[in-house]
């Protein structure tokens, strides 16, 4: 049967475009996007009613095929869906995400859902297991499937952990377990090794006995017992991951029987549904048996747990109302409340979502996604989500105590492109059950949490939110890469007008969609250089705003991108300053005294190329304070111009407190160093970090001055977990 | 990052005293550069503090209203100020209120009823902490470095300008005026001469536009010391950074660069 030649027909599918396809894949890919519709917001399906002459034409060409049909009912259905598609608000969007917990362990299908569909027809009512489904013969049923689960795109979902969540209970049954507590709190204090704590709590036990035998015959002997009596140690859902394809599965299962195989089909729709097939397990030899272990963990902290012993503290419902007593006003910028996005967040109903009323239970956060090497001599690099709580007041937002960790992602190696999405599912679940509020039962009452800021370095921030390379194009605007020369750059300004403008939401969600449509790598490659998107399991977030909560860091772009990529490879690899240059300027910073708590520049500028091993704070400080004292008799005049715009810029930017005015300055400023360095050097020089910063004004308009947004009080957090994780105070990452 | 459960069973036990002693043995100590010290003011006194050293209020600023930090060592309690400071003191105090001052010597010749003496006991400091800021002076060798402050002054055709200088020390005064006992915070300042005309100063400006310029020149002399060398601490505007900047390539001559540094104040 699969050899019989069909007739061709035109499909008008997002991923196929017009092309010719069989009349079958046709129409599965109708009804697919009709489901995505349902579950995307605002997905306007490309369906022949979009375009009505062409589908008239198909159905003349093949006559009165029985498929002909087929189509024609889609298309009543079609219409039916966007009439609820696109009245519906936020509201009817979580009729579709909410139950999804339940919905994904049955497969039938539930009847919230029976609007979705066209209730005279038949065939649709009946509930159809993917997997059961032979898709190469049933041609009807297969454009039938209903549910969610069943699309026939690539899944990223977590397995269901059938264990209920419940709080751990706080009472000890052990009178003196202050002691081991402090035991522990010493611990993390000074970040020692579970070895050194195992041997002061033997130490302890042996002292404890010798004083009073009697009252003390119950204390641990071990740090296994005692993080065993405190039940400390099991706070965190661990996935077993497949180390190819990167899905989660549950560990029972995957330890269960020997040599589990990764079942994750990435291209369902396809005829032949090729799985992964990577073995997800290692045979560890013990002493007296051989056990299984997966090879890779995911750790995914409780968030519940976290936001509750938040609560738990006296002082922070307090601290979480702080925000309200400030009335910052004639177009200051102190803080992420004076942004367009806090005043503004829409709540489901249009109303507001941040109000003085809900300051303790509505809770915004800002999340940091970022790789790091936590060992020294081993190429080893995981990733960690962070989350910062925004209600807090800023002195103590970015504390350690205050941070929340959403999840750490397993190395070695930085997780490829939209692989991601497999580690976000259950953030992402987490967070959609967050927003609709949960009891917390230190709060005593529902908590509900918004993700409102993505702050990430370029790379990150492109996997986290679906986009394609920086190089390629940017993500806030419609400037697309020249290829002119063997280099892409984001040259030629003449056309602003044009191009910077916000990128439309819908137009992004649509294309994320159709991105999941594609059937091959091949065709996926095509998809995101055509449509610059990727789907990221951040879309299922109804409110989340993948263009304007994306913010641009301007650490990484000011100083580790533009400041440093001026000097390095403007002016030394192109000989505008020599080697005696260098000479001469650290001759020259050595006699600058600047305050201690700014922090110096390295004495060492002229060593190596220049500049080696500048961090992005020693960058900032020689931007603000040495670079034109340094090099202003050093450089002819376009250069000149470029230094003392950019210096300015930046010194602008970096108050603590900015308005209106400042910004436009600044952001007047950073064109004229882009305008300059490509009327000088050439539109090939135009780099995408040049280009970035332009939207930095823009991100400071929705969520106030850099001090709020930026990565510098994040990367400190990836320090203090590399250490933890180098003395394995961590039992979370198993590293392989 | 850390552990949950610990803390929620932390939390749990605060009410256990020997916990809450033995807790105390490990707390981090607070540091000089945290932000934490605004807990202790509302929004509205930052706020008010923030409009004083950008010079946005119309009152007289006398150096008696509160701020958020305190005086730091080196100190010297009850010093008597030199004639010359104390004439000054008299002088600021006679421009901040509209009321009469009079040293102890003027007193004596004068013997008016109105006039208030003023007493020349300060309690001298060797730096100050506003906010997250630590400002040093001369009297603090070790932070020397801290001592190069910029300040807003109203000059006579009512335009606003920064001007450096260094602050040699400050001190706390207090007075009794109107019956009521005051401390009002100053610092005594040197500031520094201008570069001799507008191009030298703004040498490093672009497209010959004053404000494009980040840092100044100024030449490396004090003026005299006159009324003006005493400022309330509030009006301290920021900190700048100083460096050797050489201009002219035949007949060299070297100022003293004004580098800003951002304040460090937030609301």
């Amino acid at each position: 049967m699969s050899t019989k030649i069909r007739n061709k027909v035109q499909c008008d599918c997002k991923a196929c475009n017009g092309k010719n396809v069989e009349e079958r894949t046709r129409k599965r890919h109708i009804e697919l996007e009709r489901r995505l519709a349902s579950s995307v917001s605002g997905f306007i399906p490309f369906l022949p009613e979009n375009n009505r002459d062409k589908p008239a034409r198909t159905a003349l060409e093949i006559g009165n095929s029985p498929i002909a049909e087929g189509s024609s009912n889609s298309k009543k259905k079609a219409e039916q869906e966007e009439s609820t598609s696109f009245d519906s608000n936020y509201e009817s969007d979580f009729a579709v995400f909410v139950p999804q917990k339940r919905r994904r362990q049955d497969q039938f299908r539930e009847p919230e859902f029976n609007h979705y569909e066209n209730p005279g027809d038949d065939e649709s009512n009946k509930p159809i297991d993917e997997y059961e489904c032979d898709r190469d013969i049933s041609s009807e049923d297969d454009s039938m499937v209903l549910s969610d689960d069943e699309i026939p795109v690539e899944q990223f979902t977590a397995p269901d952990n059938d264990s209920e969540f419940k709080y751990p209970d706080t009472n000890v049954n052990f009178a003196d377990s202050w002691i081991l507590m402090w035991i522990f709190k010493y611990q993390t204090r000074f970040r020692l090794s579970d070895v050194a704590i195992d041997s002061l709590i033997k130490f302890f036990q042996q002292v404890l006995t010798d004083a009073d035998q009697r009252r003390f015959k119950d204390f641990p002997s071990s740090l296994y017992t005692a993080s065993n009596l405190l039940q400390i140690g099991n706070q965190s859902k661990t996935y077993a991951v497949c180390p190819s394809c990167n899905t989660l599965y549950n560990i029972t299962d995957v330890v269960a029987e020997e040599g589990f195989k990764c079942s994750h089909v990435e291209f369902p729709m396809k005829s032949k549904r090729k799985s992964c097939g990577t073995e997800l397990t290692v045979q560890v030899p013990l002493a007296n048996e051989i056990k299984r272990r997966p090879k890779l963990l995911f750790p995914l902290p409780n968030l519940r747990l976290q936001i509750n012993s938040l609560y738990q503290r006296s002082e922070f419902k307090q601290q979480l109302r702080k925000w309200t007593n400030r009335h910052v006003d004639n177009g200051m910028l102190a803080d992420i409340y004076d942004g367009e996005i806090w005043k503004n967040f829409p709540d489901t109903s249009d109303v507001p979502y941040f109000t003085p009323e809900t300051a303790d239970s509505h809770l915004g956060i800002m999340i940091n996604l970022d790789w790091f090497q936590p060992f020294e001599s081993s190429v080893y690099s995981c990733g960690a989500i962070y989350g910062v709580i925004c209600n807090l007041p800023r002195e103590v937002r970015f504390k350690k105590k205050n941070i929340l960790t959403l999840g750490l992602l397993p190395g070695p190696k930085e997780v490829e492109k939209h692989k991601i999405n497999h580690y976000l599912a259950p953030i992402v679940d987490e967070l959609l059950e967050f927003w609709n509020g949960i009891e917390i039962p230190a709060a005593g009452k529902n908590i509900r949490l918004a993700l409102i800021c993505c702050s990430n370095d370029i790379p990150a921030a492109r996997k986290l939110c679906g986009h394609i390379s920086a190089s390629a194009s940017c993500h806030r605007c419609y400037k697309r890469a020249n290829s002119n020369g063997n280099k892409l750059n984001f040259g030629g300004f003449d056309d602003m007008n044009e191009w910077f403008v916000d990128r439309d939401l819908e137009e992004h969600r649509q294309n994320a969609v159709g991105w999941r449509l594609c059937s091959s790598e091949d065709e996926r490659r095509r998809y995101v250089s055509s449509n610059l998107v990727r789907w990221t399991e951040l879309l299922r977030l109804p409110y989340f705003n993948p263009i304007r909560h994306l913010v641009v860091d301007p650490m990484h772009c000011l100083f580790l991108g533009i400041a440093h990529w001026i000097i390095k490879k403007l002016w030394i690899d192109g000989n505008k300053i020599t080697k005696h240059d260098l000479e001469k300027m650290e001759q020259r910073a050595k006699t600058i005294q600047i305050p201690a708590d700014l922090g110096r520049v390295p004495n060492k500028i002229a060593t190596g190329e220049g500049f080696s091993r500048f961090t992005a704070d020693q960058w900032k400080t020689f931007i603000l304070i040495y670079a034109i004292p340094l090099m202003w008799d050093l450089l002819a005049e376009p250069d000149r111009k470029i230094l003392g715009n950019f210096v300015r810029a930046c010194s602008l930017l970096v108050c603590r407190i900015i308005d209106y005015n400042i910004l436009n300055e600044a952001h007047e400023r950073l064109l004229k160093v882009a305008t300059l360095i490509e009327e000088n050097y050439g539109p090939e020089r135009i780099t995408p970090n040049l280009h970035l910063c332009l939207h930095i004004a823009d991100c400071c308009r929705d969520y106030g001055p850099l001090y709020s947004f930026w990565c510098f009080s994040f990367e400190r957090m990836n320090g203090i977990l590399g250490r933890l994780l180098l003395c394995r105070l961590f039992n979370y990452l198993s590293l392989y | 990052m850390q552990n949950w459960r610990l803390d929620a069973l932390v939390s749990a036990q605060l009410n256990d005293i020997k916990l809450i002693e033995a807790l105390k043995l490990i707390q981090p100590r607070a540091t000089s550069g945290s932000l934490a010290d605004y807990d202790n003011f509302k929004f509205a006194e930052l706020y008010q503090f923030r409009k004083i050293f950008f010079q946005e209020v119309d009152d007289t600023i006398v150096g008696s209203e509160p701020f958020p930090g305190e005086m730091l060592t080196p100190s010297n309690v009850r010093v008597a100020l030199p004639d010359n400071i104390y004439q000054i003191l008299t002088d600021y105090y006679n421009n901040a209120y509209e009321l009469q001052f009079v040293t102890i010597a003027e007193s004596i010749s004068t013997s008016s009823r109105d006039s208030i003496v003023v007493p020349n006991m300060v309690d001298q400091f060797g730096r100050v902490r506003i906010s997250t800021e630590v400002f040093g002076s001369v009297m603090a060798p070790r932070y020397l470095k801290n001592a190069n402050v910029l300040a807003k002054f109203i000059q006579n055709n009512e335009a606003t300008d920064l001007f450096p200088g260094q602050v040699q020390y400050y001190f706390e005064h207090t007075i009794r005026i109107s019956g009521e006992l005051k401390t009002h915070r100053l610092a005594f300042i040197k500031w520094y001469k201008p570069a001799p005309n507008q191009k030298t100063r703004f040498y490093t400006s672009i497209d010959s536009n004053e404000k494009s310029s980040n840092i100044e020149l100024w030449q490396n002399e004090f003026y005299d010391i006159e009324r003006d060398c005493l400022i309330p601490i509030h009006y301290l505007y920021s900190r700048f950074v100083s460096s050797k900047f050489v201009v002219g390539g035949r007949k060299p001559i070297s100022y003293k660069a004004v580098i800003p540094i951002n304040r460090q104040f937030h609301l």
